[in-house]
């Protein structure tokens, strides 16, 4: 593998950019000014049902920063902004993301806390979910994913939409044109009181994606070459009703959109390429009501969603449709037993199913279902701590049954400092396609069993009135058990099998500072992850993998943004690191790192209720060559001109 | 505590790479040996060349690379060798490096190829190239190194075997054909059909054709063993797999032409002239997995690699003609197809 994007120049830009950023931050110090402009914030209030208990690490992004990344998709912001390891194939390829070195399919993707991951493969491409359709993101991680869903043994993402109770009748346009005949619009109109809100949102998005790149699979020399068979078409549109009454709410949200474009070839297969196409669409539909009456609270939810995935690749003359969906029933009771303990259950079933030419019949089903019961004390002294106990019925099978406990500790009668641990046993059941794919589907496969356990170091420091810091480390480690792979069989295909054991462990830290003082107000983000993993169980003697870093697993990643806002003026710097992936299982080639630094400084104006902004984004300023996915290059440097008006009517 | 938390930003690590240590320097030798395909990961754009070496008795790997400062590209998967010139068809980069023997620098690519897979060489100015997915073979110049034409064959082809004025090439996926093709006139003259899947070629001391089809991966079908009669084109001998979940593979011949081998789940031998195919097999396969298979034509070695679990590096296995394991030798990812350069100082 090449290694000539690692070194110094990689290490000067990196250092520089954390420069910058500190710099920047220090100069804004003294130059705070009384005439306090705050960002702008979207109130949003959350569901009292679902909250998680004690002793589990939460992160959520929230509506500003999806709302900076309105033109992006989940993948970049993900990759930008969490410890998240993101495997993306470019600009229109397909993307999944991996929790603490775990695989894309242990990844629990939710809208609205209904599991959205395709039932064929059991992972989810988040390039097709575009950031500026949601309110905010939760990324629940270990234990914590039990409450929500089932199977997130790595962990889970959940995009979310939340109603917003102010009065009147909100329009915002947001349009972005950008490099590489990239643009985006999205558009979203607002309405309602107190008591009933619609908010629709729109969305579309369109991309050529030839950036040019240096091919290094055709020469000792890198050969300068543009992206073919790139092109992207995006349509989506969600909407949203909210009906609220005294402390009892009803809502019914409705997502469908539709992807149209064209796979990239890899460098290597290059002029061989198979112009392979792929059309993705879903529906998608949650239907809610939240009630409360006295200690008690609860929820009850349906939700319907189809989703059809068309593959071509006419050279190899493949046209392969699949289409899937799955109905959800989901209810919540939540009752305070005391002034300490609140005892929370949640029964869920999902009944999915899957016609696919790849299967042996037309069409094929499961029916998980499950019934997770947590108790949490609150308001115990310095300490509290949460029990989960789920089991779960595969079909008409039940599973041995998964559980979790959580602790925490308060350091500081008087201070926000955290001590938060947790172990977890849960469980996640084989896909579709490795118990049906036709060949080498495997039905007598065993459910795969994560062990894991985290240690949480969380502090919240106000420094003053307009000055605060923040600080979390996690140390984690996991064991996965009866891992599922595909492995050759005695035959001329491969066979889906239980092939080993996964061991990862690792720490996750960040840190933000926020200063908020005159016309001045600037926040500084920096998350740092280490990740080991590696197989520690094999199906053959002489493993030489045995204790090699998984690929495609960075050790080390890190990023950093530094928000600075004066007056109407504003900036955006950021920075993301990604080190070294491994491309072979013996670690014997990798993906060097790369850094990517992006900049943008933005003109806001607000007038009574509406707000007019024009935002100029540079990113992968440093013309960075990298690759996510061996052989997939990623755009070199790019711009956008970004527009967002908000209109009160 | 306002002190411990700055400590702790303090302490907030920063990150440097650094760069692995070369690789050994180690240099192709000259002399005899096996050239052997290492087809990597799908993909993954890991395919090379591994040389081992009859003189040193040592490998030597990742040779297209080191020589040539680029991948060899992605699923090399097979080769062949005339006079000074080796033809690697790399599948899924849809082309054949055309190399140098004698020190294995790149001499031309020849590109814009249909998911290529094996190569039959015609003559020192011609060969043809077999398909995954395109319904022609291809004809290549090999003194331009470029292709000169196609040949519609109405199907997708796999094995090629050349005799005489003719190739012979199989239909492998859901196929049940041999194409007989003019090689004077680009043309397909004749059709055989044999059994369920055509896997590999060889042609015996009698100038016979030998057909080893798998019966496909729906194991409807047993697998069989045909001999077809060049000169008549027609099937002389039938050869019936015992167990219908046998999937046999990667036949191959000796040197003297009148021993067969093949791979399933371990190495099977019989002669030419056999009535059966053999119950048990000649070398049992164990714990490895026996990928692919090579003859030394010279002193009958039996040559096989072992994929290992086709995600880390492979073996190449050499036993005697006896069936004793007398080399073993870690290669790359999932190591296929080889050939053997012999010079006349080989000695048996």
């Amino acid at each position: 593998m090449n290694n000539k994007f690692c070194g110094i120049t990689r290490k000067m830009s990196m250092l520089g950019s954390f420069t910058v950023f500190f710099s920047l931050f220090l100069s804004a110090q003294d130059a705070f000014l009384d005439d306090t402009v705050k960002i702008n914030e979207v109130i949003i209030t959350s569901h009292k049902v679902n909250r998680f208990p004690s002793g589990y690490k939460i992160i959520r992004l929230d509506t500003t920063l999806l709302n900076e990344n309105s033109h992006e998709s989940l993948s970049a912001v993900l990759a930008r902004n969490t410890g998240i390891s993101v495997k993306s194939y470019g600009l229109s390829g397909l993307s999944t993301p991996s929790f603490r070195g775990t695989g894309a399919s242990h990844t629990l993707i939710q809208w609205n806390n209904i599991a959205i991951n395709n039932p064929m493969l059991g992972q989810s491409d988040i390039s097709l979910i575009p950031a500026g359709l949601f309110d905010e993101v939760e990324i629940l991680s270990g234990g914590a994913s039990m409450i929500t869903g089932n199977g997130g043994i790595g962990g889970t993402i959940n995009v979310m939409n939340k109603p917003s109770w102010s009065e009147g009748t909100f329009i915002v346009l947001n349009p972005v044109a950008g490099s590489f005949g990239r643009y985006t619009g999205l558009a979203k109109v607002k309405t309602g009181n107190s008591h009933f809100q619609s908010v629709t949102r729109a969305y579309l998005q369109y991309g050529k994606n030839d950036f040019t790149y240096m091919n290094r699979a055709i020469s000792s020399i890198p050969v300068k070459e543009r992206m073919t068979n790139s092109e992207s078409l995006g349509r989506g549109l969600v909407q949203e009703l909210y009906f609220r009454r005294n402390r009892n709410s009803l809502s019914a949200r409705m997502w469908y959109q539709n992807s149209d474009r064209n796979l990239p070839a890899s460098m290597l297969t290059g002029t061989a390429s198979a112009n392979e196409t792929q059309f993705d669409e879903s529906l998608r539909t949650v239907l809610n009501y939240e009630g409360n009456k006295g200690w008690s609270e609860y929820f009850l939810t349906a939700s319907y969603n189809l989703a059809n995935l068309n593959y071509t690749n006419k050279l190899a003359s493949i046209y392969s449709d699949n289409r899937s969906g799955s109905l959800v029933f989901k209810a919540g009771f939540q009752h305070r037993l005391n002034n300490f303990i609140i005892a929370r259950t949640i029964l869920e079933d999902e009944n999915s199913w899957v016609s696919s030419v790849n299967y042996s019949d037309d069409r094929m089903g499961r029916n998980l279902a499950s019934l997770t019961i947590i108790t949490e004390t609150r308001s115990l002294g310095r300490i509290n701590g949460s029990l989960i106990l789920k089991e779960m019925m595969d079909q008409k099978k039940l599973l041995v049954p998964d559980f979790s406990g959580g602790l925490q500790y308060r350091l500081s009668g008087t201070q926000n400092y955290y001590i938060k641990g947790s172990y977890s046993r849960s469980t996640k059941v084989p896909t579709m396609n490795d118990l049906y794919w036709n060949p080498g589907g495997n039905p007598d496969l065993k459910n795969e069993i994560s062990n894991g356990a985290e240690l949480t170091l969380d502090m919240v420091q106000k420094i003053s009135g307009s000055f605060s810091l923040k600080f979390n480390t996690t140390l984690f480690s996991n064991a996965i058990s009866n891992l599922i792979q595909w492995v050759p069989g005695p035959f001329t295909y491969w066979t889906a099998e239980n092939a080993g054991k996964v061991n990862t462990m690792g720490a996750e830290s960040a840190f933000s500072a926020e200063y908020a003082s005159g016309r001045l107000s600037a926040k500084l983000d920096l998350n740092y992850s280490l990740t080991k993993a590696s197989r520690t169980g094999s199906l053959i003697s002489d493993d030489d993998m045995k204790g090699k870093q998984l690929i495609y697993i960075p050790v080390h990643s890190a990023n950093s943004s530094l928000h600075v806002r004066y007056s109407r003026f504003y900036s955006v710097l950021a920075s993301s690191y990604t080190g070294r992936r491994y491309t072979v299982a013996d670690n014997s080639s990798y993906l060097p790192d790369y850094i990517i630094n992006s900049i943008t400084v933005g003109y806001e104006i607000v007038k009574n209720q509406n707000k007019y902004n024009i935002g100029f984004l540079a990113d992968n300023i440093l013309n960075a060559a990298y690759e996510s996915v061996a052989w997939y290059p990623q755009p070199g440097r790019s711009f956008s001109l970004k527009i967002n008006i908000q209109l009160k009517l | 505590m306002k002190n411990s938390l700055l400590l702790t930003l303090v302490l907030f690590l920063f990150i440097s790479c650094t760069k692995d240590p070369d690789n050994d320097n180690d240099t192709f030798l000259s002399g005899n040996g096996i050239f052997l395909l290492n087809e990597g990961n799908f993909m993954g754009g890991n395919g090379s060349i591994s040389f081992y070496s009859y003189d040193s008795l040592k490998i030597f790997n990742d040779l297209f690379a080191g020589i040539n400062g680029r991948p060899l590209g992605d699923v090399p998967n097979s080769l062949a060798m005339t006079g000074e010139r080796i033809y690697v068809v790399v599948n899924n980069s849809g082309k054949i490096e055309v190399i140098d023997k004698n020190n294995l620098e790149s001499v031309a690519t020849i590109s814009k190829l249909k998911a290529p897979r094996n190569i039959g060489i015609i003559s020192s100015s011609k060969a043809y190239v077999t398909s995954l997915y395109s319904d022609s073979i291809t004809v290549l110049d090999l003194a331009n190194n470029s292709v000169s034409g196609y040949i519609n064959i109405k199907k997708t082809s796999e094995a090629i075997a050349v005799i005489r004025n003719r190739a012979y090439v199989s239909n492998w996926v859901g196929g049940n054909k041999i194409f007989v093709l003019d090689t004077d006139n680009n043309k397909v003259i004749d059709s055989v059909e044999v059994a369920m899947e055509p896997e590999s070629l060889v042609i015996d001391k009698d100038k016979n054709l030998w057909v080893l089809c798998n019966g496909g991966w729906k194991r409807e079908y047993s697998a069989e063993l045909i001999s077809v009669n060049t000169s008549t084109n027609e099937i002389a001998r039938r050869l019936v797999f015992p167990d219908r979940n046998s999937s046999p593979s990667c036949l191959q011949i000796d040197g003297s032409g009148s021993t067969l081998y093949f791979l399933s789940s371990g190495i099977f031998k019989l002669k030419t002239d056999a009535s059966a195919i053999p119950l048990t097999p000649f070398i049992p396969q164990g714990g490895r997995y026996f990928y692919k298979l090579g003859i030394n034509p010279v002193n009958g070695d039996i040559v096989t690699t072992d994929a290992a679990d086709f995600q880390q590096n492979g073996q190449l296995l050499i036993y005697k003609n006896n069936g004793e394991l007398s080399v073993s030798a870690k290669a790359e990812i999932i190591p296929g197809m080889m050939i053997f350069r012999l010079n006349d100082d080989f000695s048996k």
